[in-house]
């Protein structure tokens, strides 16, 4: 599903070139649910930037289902995001000024739905998080585990083949995080692929695969620590 | 001044928000000294003199009646029961008033047929110069003498005239005394004598380029249609005006047609001009004041975002006062771009203006005077932006955002 | 999708609302001022008689003597013996002779003190040629014309003053100290500009009373300074027949032609009359004669003032100034939501989704503003009426035409100075902004 070869990123400014990301190969099947690890400031964030077509890489071939994403207009890009991409954050990039019902609409507004299977969407994700009772709240009205369930909703509404997730439970006491965790699990299990950054060790074995990197550099380690685990 | 140069590379790394000001700035500088200009220039219109006394004095216009060789008599009847009045000081006839906007215009030639100057023509008796309160200023004022009655339009006779300074000026440009005694022709190419110039007595056209050009001829126009000008005593201007109604309206088959004083006369001249002038003036305040809130706005705008940097700089080491200084520059630098740009915009609209409406272009004190009242307006609505920025901690440099 | 920007429009404007109300406040400010001196302007320069005002024309014939030459806008006025000419020349559809005079008014049966009226002098093609609405009666027929019969029509407001307002035809008028009888009254009736009669009393009502042109001659009635009465040349007698035999212009002569060969027709018709009175002795000035349209006698006569167009342009300005100002609290409004363009773009919206949703925003507070403008207009209108007490109010009432484009004025113009806005917002990358929101 994701094919990165010889990808690397760097950043240009006027007199500075900062190598954010050194040449790696990686490719991704439907249905995985990959820890990216490292410590802060490694490039764990670009790397996601990049593979959820945030930002452009600088050398190499990324093939996202099997297209080659460099050839893509932003415009495609956009579109690509909003129906095969769920994105969820660490600081859950709520609009405050929004109940949950229009959060997890924002996405939806985007395509080509009639208002009832909008409706339809929002109210499955909202149950799937078990949110369905608030959606007329506002992000500032409930907790922090809570919110970061709405984002997820948001992530799942549209349906998409992969949710890109940076440092999800980075904000969260560990309950909180556990609760989060099982929630991205159930979502894999329904066959949707999860790409997690997290600096969390622990979190990162609950992945079937976990990739590091390390002053750019990416590298994987043996699968079967997953499988042992699992 | 070491500030100047990091000021201008943010400000030209900003582009957008500086350059709305500066575009601001000039637009509100170029109307401004403009609308400036074309209001003084209006205020010296009104406060030019008409000539004459302008507090006590009236006029009258209103019917004779009967067959035209008995409107002389007629006349004579009216001006000596109006001059009885215990109120009233003196009456003249008049064909015309000063501002009335309606009159008789005239040419004003050197020799018969061949056209030197425009002016108005004013038929009136002998007491002009004691009842208008004109100012004799060279010759000899018209006497008893000099004066005809006709029934009609008196302009065909040849007779001694008084002429405005204006037109005395223009006779003879070396020495206008010299006018005196000269010969003119009207439009009716029959030679006039100069008796006596007086200082000023405008024509009935306020914005008529020949206002000032003027001719006092001693005729006595029995029309079936007259002006009386009339001067009261000094404070009695509407005790006058009351008793010379009732004298007129004795006679059966009276009618007023206008009854007016001379500063009502003066006020309805000017009313476009005075309507304008409030409009400019609206228009003046309503940009100082947009403009001033935009410079305070955007000063707010840019304090808010900078906050972080504000108090690195403060924490670095930065004083109230420098950090103080650095906004107040930064706004003299747009304002300062701003005029000039907006001071030659302003020449060219000036320019224009001067060739559409015919105004005078603006007077260079008034440019310089412009930029430096916008200076300090800018200067005063960053100020205070500039003391909250000031008042920008140190420790929110260390405090996470 | 419309309806969803509206709405985040909305939410928008209450989360910034003092960000928002100043952009009103701006825009408004703008549009009142542009607005209110528009009106005054374009009410000055409306078409008079939308219907036909390409086929009526001023007919000017420069019938002065050699070596007069005080510029044109000493033409609209003809001669009376000019005028007698030409009128029968059959080939117009109407003519309609303008004069006036000023007279004492009674309504013999009911009032004691005759009141000073206007008299507008004409003939019965006034009433045909301009299309005037009667309440009662009608106008008067050719023959009183020829008569010059003593009759009058009165105005829906001096038959209020003379008659209460009752149906006064067949009644008499004393006029002066002779009577008139009433023919016919008009409706409420109004040509803006009143481009007929004098240039300072183009914005004024209609005067009191109408009576035949041929009356006024017959009953030898001066007029006064209601004409424009230009001598160049004096004449001898002293009576009414020398003044009416005079060069005098002071008759103005309006004639309906229905079509361009008509008008080639007429022009023909006047220039061989000019060059016939050339051969007399007259025109020696020159052969210039002018069919004027009625909005070419408009420019002409400079009936809408260069104060009035110098005010647009000022206003204008100021808009413009408003507008920067505003410009700049968008850039400060857009800046503030960074934050939220970049969570957009990452779940998908497209740069045109970020670019239609701020024009909706920006449309929403520019037909906000325009209301507010349309409010702040109706302010500035009672000031100009105020102002300019010497105009005819009906000069300061905006039209639907008027309310429809300040709205759209007012939009369009929040908008455009929104585009470089709009665009920069666009631009924010959508990767920069999700680390904090």
């Amino acid at each position: 599903m994701l094919k990165m070869t010889g990808l690397a990123k760097v950043y240009l400014t006027s007199d500075v070139k900062t190598q954010a990301l050194q040449p790696f190969n990686l490719s991704i099947e439907q249905g995985e649910f990959v820890a990216v690890i490292g410590p802060s400031g490694s490039g764990k964030t670009t790397f996601l930037n990049i593979a959820g077509l945030l930002e452009n890489h600088s050398e190499g071939v990324y093939e996202l289902d099997g297209k080659d994403v460099s050839t893509l207009s932003d415009k495609h890009k956009s579109a690509y995001r909003n129906e095969k991409i769920g994105f969820v954050f660490q600081s859950f990039n709520l609009i405050p000024e929004l109940n949950l019902y229009d959060n997890i609409d924002m996405p939806l507004r985007y395509r080509k739905f009639t208002a009832k299977e909008r409706d339809e969407r929002i109210m499955k994700a909202l149950e799937q998080v078990g949110l369905a009772g608030r959606k007329n709240h506002y992000p500032t009205q409930l907790s922090g585990g809570q919110q970061q369930r709405v984002a997820i909703a948001r992530a799942i509404a549209g349906s998409p083949s992969v949710i890109f997730a940076d440092e999800p439970t980075g904000n969260l006491d560990s309950k909180m995080a556990q609760g989060i965790m099982s929630l991205l699990q159930d979502i894999n299990a329904s066959g949707t692929s999860i790409i997690m950054v997290t600096h969390d060790n622990e979190q990162a074995q609950q992945a079937q695969r976990i990739v590091q990197i390390k002053d750019g550099v990416l590298s994987e380690d043996a699968p079967i620590l997953a499988q042992a685990i699992a | 001044m070491k500030d100047l140069a990091p000021i201008i590379k943010t400000l030209l790394k900003a582009k957008a928000s500086p350059f709305l000001l500066i575009l601001q700035i000039a637009i509100t500088f170029m109307v401004m000294v403009n609308a400036v200009n074309m209001l003084s220039e209006r205020s010296k219109n009104m406060a030019r003199p008409i000539g004459v006394d302008e507090t006590n004095s009236f006029y009258i216009q209103t019917n004779l009646q009967g067959e035209s060789n008995a409107l002389g008599a007629r006349l004579d009847e009216d001006l000596v029961r109006l001059r009885a009045l215990p109120s009233v000081q003196g009456v003249t006839p008049m064909s015309a008033i000063p501002l009335e906007a309606w009159g008789r215009a005239t040419l004003i030639n050197k020799e018969p047929a061949k056209v030197f100057e425009y002016g108005a023509y004013f038929a009136v008796d002998e007491s002009v110069v004691e009842v208008l309160g004109l100012n004799l200023i060279a010759g000899e004022n018209l006497s008893v003498e000099d004066v005809y009655t006709l029934p009609m339009d008196g302009i065909d006779l040849s007779t001694n005239i008084l002429i405005t300074k204006a037109v005395a000026q223009s006779l003879s440009p070396d020495d206008w005394q010299q006018a005196v005694g000269m010969t003119v022709y009207l439009s009716n190419d029959k030679p006039q004598q100069v008796k006596g110039v007086v200082e000023t007595m405008q024509g009935p056209w306020p914005l008529w380029y020949g206002v000032e050009f003027n001719v006092i001829s001693p005729l006595r126009e029995a029309y079936n249609e007259v002006r009386y000008f009339v001067r009261a005593k000094p404070g009695l201007r509407d005790e006058a005006m009351e008793q010379v109604l009732e004298a007129l309206l004795k006679t059966p088959g009276r009618m007023i047609e206008k009854a007016k004083t001379i500063e009502t006369l003066k006020f309805e001249a000017y009313q476009s001009d005075r309507a304008t002038s409030k409009l400019l003036i609206g228009v003046c305040l309503g940009l100082l004041i947009v403009t001033g809130l935009g410079i305070y706005g955007q000063a707010r705008f840019s304090v808010n975002r900078r906050k972080r940097q504000i108090g690195t700089r403060r924490a670095l080491g930065a004083s109230k006062g420098q950090v103080m200084r650095f906004f107040m520059l930064e706004n003299a630098v747009v304002s300062l771009t701003g005029l000039v740009i907006g001071f030659i915009a302003a020449l060219s609209l000036s320019e224009q203006f001067s060739q559409h409406f015919g105004l005078t272009p603006v007077p260079l004190p008034y440019l310089l005077s412009g930029m430096a009242a916008l200076f300090v307006l800018g200067q005063l609505s960053v100020s205070y932006p500039a003391l909250q920025a000031s008042r920008v901690e140190p420790a929110i440099a260390t405090r996470s955002a | 999708m419309f309806s969803y920007y509206v709405k985040l429009a909305l939410i928008s404007f209450k989360r910034t609302p003092l960000l928002s109300f100043l952009m009103v406040l701006l825009i408004a400010m703008g549009i009142g001022a542009t607005m209110t001196t528009f009106t005054v302007s374009y009410m000055m320069s409306q078409d008079p008689l939308p219907s036909k005002s390409d086929r009526v024309f001023s007919v000017q014939m420069d019938s002065r003597g050699d070596g007069y030459d005080w510029g044109e806008s000493s033409l609209a006025e003809i001669t009376y013996m000019d005028m007698q000419n030409v009128i029968n020349s059959g080939i117009p559809k109407h003519h309609v002779v303008i004069s006036a005079v000023s007279t004492m008014l009674k309504n013999p049966q009911q009032q004691t003190q005759a009141i000073k009226s206007k008299v507008r002098t004409t003939n019965a093609d006034f009433f045909t040629m301009f299309e005037t609405p009667f309440l009662f009666g009608s106008g008067w027929d050719e023959q009183a014309d020829k008569q010059a019969q003593q009759v009058i029509v009165l105005t829906k407001k001096s038959n209020n003053r003379f008659f209460n307002g009752e149906n006064s035809v067949g009644r008499f008028l004393q006029f002066g100290d002779v009577l008139y009888q009433v023919v016919g009254v008009l409706d409420d009736w109004q040509l803006m500009p009143k481009f007929y009669g004098v240039k300072t009393e183009a914005f004024s009502e209609p005067h009191d009373v109408f009576i035949p042109f041929n009356t006024q001659v017959k009953n030898e009635l001066m007029v006064g300074n209601l004409v424009n009465n230009t001598c160049w040349k004096s004449y001898e007698g002293d009576d009414f027949a020398a003044f009416l035999a005079s060069e005098c212009m002071w008759v103005v002569l309006w004639v309906e032609l229905d079509n361009d060969a008509a008008r080639e027709q007429y022009q023909a018709y006047i220039d061989r009359y000019a060059q016939q009175q050339r051969d007399h002795g007259r025109f020696a000035n020159r052969i210039y004669n002018r069919l004027v349209d009625v909005k070419q006698y408009l420019v002409d006569e400079e009936i809408v003032s260069d104060d009035s167009k110098m005010a647009v342009w000022l206003s204008v300005l100021f808009l413009i100034v408003c507008l920067l100002n505003c410009m700049g609290l968008m850039m400060a409004k857009f800046h503030g939501k960074a934050g939220e363009v970049g969570l957009r773009r990452a779940v998908g919206a497209s740069k045109q989704h970020i670019v239609a949703q701020f024009s909706v925003e920006l449309a929403v507070i520019g037909f906000i503003g325009g209301l507010v403008g349309l409010i702040l207009a109706q302010f500035g209108l009672a000031i100009a009426e105020n102002l300019y007490n010497y105009l005819h109010a009906s000069l300061m009432q905006m039209n639907l035409i008027l309310v429809l484009s300040t709205l759209l004025l007012a939009v369009l113009v929040s908008c455009t100075f929104g585009l470089l806005p709009i665009f920069k917002a666009s631009l924010t990358q959508p990767s920069s902004q999700l680390k904090s929101l």
